[in-house]
C-alpha cells in the first residue's frame, strides 16, 4: 500500500545523491561509485513503472542497463588502473591533460 | 499449523547445518588420521569423539586478540560476514517430501522460482568477507592471500554458473525441487550430464577454497592467507562459514547431480509414503556425508595447485568445457526434440 | 502493510547508505556502504515482484561490479589512506544546483498525478521468470544482441588495457639482466606507444 510518488521519489532522492558525487567527489573511483548509484536509482524508477503499468518491458530494460554497467565497469576501472600507475593518482582535477 | 511449516523446517535446517560442523571437524580430523596412517585424536572422550567440543572450547577460552595496526570496524565486520552467506543460502534448499496431515509438503523454508540463481547469488557474497579480512588486516600475508581467494572465487563463479546451465535447459526450470523431480522420473543427473557435473564438482572446491584450490591459506607460503590476524572466535568463524559452505555445496551437487533424495528401488517397495520419504531423506543425508568424505578424501590426495596453474585452468579449461557443454547439451536437445 | 514496512525500511536504509557512499572519507568504506545500499535497492525490487532482477541485482551488482571496483580500490590506494581535501571546489554550488533539481522533481512528481498505489498483489504474470526469457529472445533480440557485442568489446578492450601494462613489467624486467639493449627497447616501445 505505498503510493507510487514514493517510490519516485526515493529514486529521485538518490539520483540526485549520486549527482553530487560525481559533481563534487575527486577520487575518481568514488566518481565512478556515484554513477552506478545514479544508474540503480533509474533501475528501480524502472522496476516500479514496470509494476505500476503491469507490463515487463522495464524489467527487460533493467536487465539490459545491467549489462551495459557491466561492461563499463571493466573497462572504466582498467582505464584507472592504468592511468594510476602513469601518474600515481586518481584525482580527477589532475587529469586534464589529453596526452598520457 | 501449516503456516509454522517453514519456521520449523528453519529450525531443524539451522540446527542441522550447525551441528554438521563439530561432526565435520571430527571427520576431518579422523579421515585424515587414517588416510595418512596414523590414528587421529583419541584423548578427549572415547575414541576422541569428543574433540570438536575440546575444540570449541580452546577458540572460546583463546585471548580475543585485535591488533592496533588494523582497521577495526572492518577487521570485526569480515568474520560475521563470512557466516550471513552460509546459513542464509539455506533458504530455498530443499531436502525432501513430507507427508503430513495426509498433505505432501516439501522440506524447504522459501519457495521462489529462482532456486538455483539464488543460491550462487548469495555464495558469491563469502568473496567480501574474504576481501574484507583481507583489506582491514593490514598485512601483507593477508592481502595477498586475500586478493588470490577474492580472483579465484570470482574466476570459478564463471564455470560453475555455465556448468549449471546444462541441466536448467534440460529441466526447464530453476527450482531445484524441479530438478530432482526431473532426475526422479527419468536417470540422475550426472547420467544427463557428465561434463557438467565434473566441472560443478570441480568449481564448487574451488569455491569453498579447499584443497587441492586453497590458495588463500597455502601455509607454507602465506602463514594463514585472509586470516593470519584472526585468533579466538573470530577465527572461528571462518572455519564455521567454511564448513558450512562445504556441508551446502555437497548438497547441491547432490540435488543436482545425484538425484537428489531419490534412493533407488525404494519406489518399487510398496511402502508407507511416509517410511518411504523418511527413507528417501536418509538417502540425501548419505549422499552427502558420502561427499564430505570425498572433500577430505581428495584433500590429502592432490597437493595444492600453483597460482598461474590455476588461473589458467579456471579460464583456459574449464569455461571452455563448460561453454563447450552448453553447445552440446542444446544441439542434442534440439535433434532429439 | 509488510509491504509497506519493507519499502519504508529499506528506502530509509537505501539513502542513508548512498549518503554515507558520498561522504565517507575511506573510500574502502564508500564501497561497502555502496554495496549496502545495492542491497536495500534488491530488497526493494522483491517488494516489486522482481526476483529475477532482485538476484540480479545480488549477482551481477554486489557479487561482480562492486566487487570490482573493491579490487581497483585495493591497487590504487593504501589502507586507512584517508584524503584530507575530498570534495572539489564546486561543492557548494553544484550541491545547491543538483537540491533545486530534486526539489523539482519532488514537485513534479507530487503534482504530476502519480496518485497511484503499489498494491501488495499486482497483476504481472506468475511464471516471470520464462516471460522474461521469452521477450528477450522475441520482442527485445535486437537489444540483447547489441548488449551482447558490447559486452565482448568490452572484454576485448579490458584484456587489452591489461596486456600493455604486462608488456611494460616485461622490459622492466629486462632492464636489469641487458642495460643497452633494455633501453632501445623500452625507446622503442615508447615510441610504439605514442603512434
Amino acid at each position: 500500500m505505498v503510493p507510487i510518488s514514493h517510490y519516485l521519489i526515493l529514486t529521485a532522492i538518490l539520483f540526485t545523491l549520486g549527482v553530487i558525487g560525481v559533481l563534487t567527489r575527486r577520487n575518481a573511483i568514488i566518481v565512478f561509485m556515484c554513477i552506478e548509484l545514479m544508474l540503480n536509482s533509474v533501475n528501480l524508477s524502472m522496476v516500479v513503472f514496470a509494476r505500476f503499468l503491469d507490463s515487463m518491458d522495464g524489467q527487460i530494460a533493467v536487465f539490459l542497463i545491467m549489462t551495459v554497467a557491466a561492461a563499463e565497469v571493466a573497462v572504466g576501472l582498467a582505464l584507472i588502473v592504468a592511468i594510476y600507475r602513469k601518474k600515481e593518482s586518481i584525482n580527477i582535477d589532475e587529469m586534464h591533460i589529453m596526452q598520457g | 499449523m501449516e503456516i509454522f511449516y517453514p519456521y520449523i523446517f528453519m529450525g531443524i535446517l539451522l540446527v542441522t547445518w550447525l551441528t554438521s560442523v563439530p561432526v565435520m571437524v571430527l571427520v576431518e580430523r579422523k579421515v585424515s588420521g587414517w588416510l595418512q596412517y596414523r590414528v587421529g585424536p583419541t584423548r578427549v572422550g572415547p575414541w576422541g569423539l569428543l574433540q570438536p567440543i575440546a575444540d570449541a572450547l580452546k577458540f572460546l577460552s583463546k585471548e580475543d586478540v585485535v591488533p592496533h595496526h588494523v582497521n577495526k570496524w572492518l577487521y570485526i565486520f569480515a568474520p560475521a560476514l563470512m557466516v550471513f552467506p552460509a546459513f542464509f543460502v539455506i533458504g530455498v534448499i530443499p531436502v525432501g517430501i513430507l507427508t503430513l496431515g495426509g498433505k505432501e509438503i516439501l522440506v524447504q523454508i522459501g519457495h521462489t522460482n529462482i532456486g538455483i540463481l539464488y543460491v550462487l547469488a548469495v555464495s558469491s557474497l563469502v568473496v567480501y568477507s574474504i576481501t574484507f579480512s583481507a583489506w582491514a588486516s593490514n598485512n601483507k600475508y593477508s592481502l595477498l592471500g586475500g586478493l588470490r581467494s577474492a580472483a579465484q572465487m570470482m574466476s570459478y563463479e564463471l564455470p560453475m554458473g555455465l556448468s549449471i546451465l546444462g541441466t536448467i535447459m534440460l529441466v526447464g526450470s530453476l527450482r531445484l525441487e524441479d530438478i530432482v523431480n526431473f532426475q526422479m522420473n527419468s536417470a540422475w543427473g550426472i547420467v544427463w550430464q557428465p561434463l557438467g557435473a565434473l566441472i560443478f564438482i570441480v568449481t564448487a572446491f574451488a569455491e569453498t577454497n579447499r584443497l587441492p584450490f586453497d590458495l588463500a591459506e597455502a601455509e607454507a607460503e602465506l602463514v594463514g592467507g585472509y586470516h593470519t590476524e584472526y585468533s579466538s572466535m573470530k577465527f572461528a568463524m571462518f572455519f564455521l562459514g567454511e564448513y558450512c559452505n562445504m556441508l551446502t555445496a555437497s548438497v547441491m551437487i547432490t540435488l543436482l547431480f545425484l538425484g537428489g533424495w531419490n534412493v533407488p528401488f525404494v519406489q518399487g517397495m510398496n511402502l508407507e509414503p511416509l517410511t518411504q520419504q523418511v527413507i528417501q531423506i536418509a538417502g540425501l543425508a548419505l549422499k552427502v556425508v558420502f561427499l564430505m568424505f570425498f572433500f577430505v578424501w581428495v584433500r590429502w590426495t592432490l597437493p595444492r595447485f600453483r597460482y598461474d596453474q590455476l588461473m589458467n585452468f579456471g579460464w583456459k579449461t574449464l569455461i571452455p568445457l563448460a561453454l563447450a557443454n552448453v553447445v552440446i547439451t542444446a544441439i542434442v536437445m534440439a535433434i532429439v526434440s | 502493510m509488510g509491504h509497506a514496512v519493507a519499502f519504508y525500511v529499506f528506502g530509509i536504509l537505501a539513502v542513508a547508505l548512498a549518503l554515507a557512499t558520498i561522504l565517507h572519507k575511506n573510500i574502502f568504506k564508500s564501497a561497502t556502504f555502496m554495496a549496502g545500499m545495492l542491497f536495500c535497492l534488491a530488497a526493494l525490487f522483491i517488494t516489486l515482484d522482481a526476483e529475477f532482477l532482485a538476484v540480479v541485482q545480488v549477482l551481477v551488482y554486489i557479487g561482480a561490479i562492486t566487487m570490482l571496483i573493491v579490487f581497483a580500490i585495493m591497487l590504487t590506494t593504501r589502507i586507512n589512506d584517508e584524503t584530507r581535501q575530498k570534495f572539489n571546489s564546486q561543492l557548494w554550488i553544484s550541491s545547491l544546483a543538483t537540491l533545486g533539481f530534486l526539489s523539482l522533481i519532488i514537485s513534479v512528481v507530487l503534482r504530476g498525478g502519480w496518485g497511484g498505489v503499489v498494491t501488495e498483489s499486482g497483476s504481472l504474470p506468475p511464471d516471470m521468470l520464462g516471460a522474461i526469457g521469452t521477450a528477450l529472445l522475441s520482442d527485445f533480440i535486437l537489444a540483447f544482441d547489441v548488449v551482447s557485442i558490447l559486452l565482448l568489446v568490452a572484454l576485448i578492450g579490458a584484456l587489452h588495457i591489461a596486456k600493455q601494462d604486462d608488456r611494460k613489467l616485461y622490459v622492466q624486467e629486462s632492464f636489469v639482466d641487458d642495460e643497452s639493449s633494455a633501453v632501445k627497447n623500452h625507446v622503442k616501445e615508447t615510441e610504439e606507444m605514442h603512434v
